[in-house]
């Protein structure tokens, strides 16, 4: 049983929280105020990112290796267990590799825990009210690359992450 | 056990750049003046290093200092209980990574 819904709620509430009114949301602010210590070292390339509480702490690492933009998604995935998933990081660190790989894009594949994490990172990174706001009626065209890059930017996230949250609207 | 964690992060690091630097192991280890077999055994983390061959590894492997195989600081025996990991599945050499960085974080 996954719960998509109540993970986009949770984020929207963060957004409202801290006032944000325009991209890029400032994920690491967000985190931090939520009492999360955020560190980056370099990883493996296969690793993306971790959750764990230390001492009563919550604590994400994130790759340093990876690309910016596929930080900020890592830090907001992480964010979510931490968020979402606090139970289970009592007893053991999370670990993720790349989030948005094809297997956990599939609806069937993975289990639930991880697709509220990418649930709640697409919303908290790209919320539908400063979506709406930057194509100010206008529709995304996906198939335009530059439009679509251009976005991606503007929100600090990958094309893919972008692409993929426009077509689970 | 303990003490063997700082072996195996480094032999992790002198794998990845040996790797990088598209060398073989019996490369390497004739620079240093160890056999392959030494080397195999250095970079899985099962041998314990001299501190010659820690110096003569950064030359040969190219780098700088040694500070680009080993951490600046480490703490021994600090929160000794075994780190359980969930989530995606990690190999080995991941694994001793994450639980150097679970062991340090909080404290930097």
């Amino acid at each position: 049983m996954d719960n998509i819904a109540h993970a986009r709620a949770q984020a929207l509430q963060l957004i409202e929280q801290h006032g944000i009114k325009t991209a890029p949301v400032p994920i690491e602010r967000i985190a931090r105020a939520l009492g999360v210590k955020v560190q980056y070292a370099p990883f493996d390339g296969e690793l993306s990112g971790m959750a764990f509480i230390k001492d009563g702490v919550p604590i994400i690492g994130v790759n340093s290796l990876h690309h910016p933009n596929r930080q900020r998604f890592t830090l907001a995935h992480e964010l979510a267990h931490i968020q979402l998933h606090r139970d289970q990081l009592e007893n053991a660190v999370h670990v993720d590799k790349g989030s948005l790989r094809r297997d956990l894009l599939s609806a069937a594949g993975t289990d639930s825990t991880e697709r509220e994490a990418n649930a709640f990172a697409a919303e908290l990174l790209m919320p539908p009210a400063l979506l709406a706001a930057a194509l100010d009626g206008r529709t995304l065209d996906l198939e335009n690359e530059e439009l679509v890059a251009g976005f991606a930017k503007r929100f600090r996230v990958s094309t893919m992450a972008l692409q993929h949250r426009l077509q689970n609207e | 056990m303990m003490d063997m964690e700082i072996y195996r992060l480094l032999g992790l690091a002198v794998a990845a750049r040996r790797a990088e630097l598209g060398l073989t192991q019996a490369e390497v280890a004739a620079q240093i003046g160890l056999t392959r077999a030494s080397l195999a055994n250095i970079e899985t983390g099962r041998q314990k290093v001299m501190l010659h061959h820690v110096y003569r590894l950064v030359t040969a492997l190219k780098r700088e200092s040694i500070l680009d195989l080993l951490p600046a600081s480490f703490a021994f025996g600090e929160s000794a209980e075994p780190v359980t990991f969930a989530g995606s599945a990690v190999s080995e050499s991941q694994k001793a990574q994450l639980e150097h960085f679970v062991r340090l974080a909080g404290n930097r």
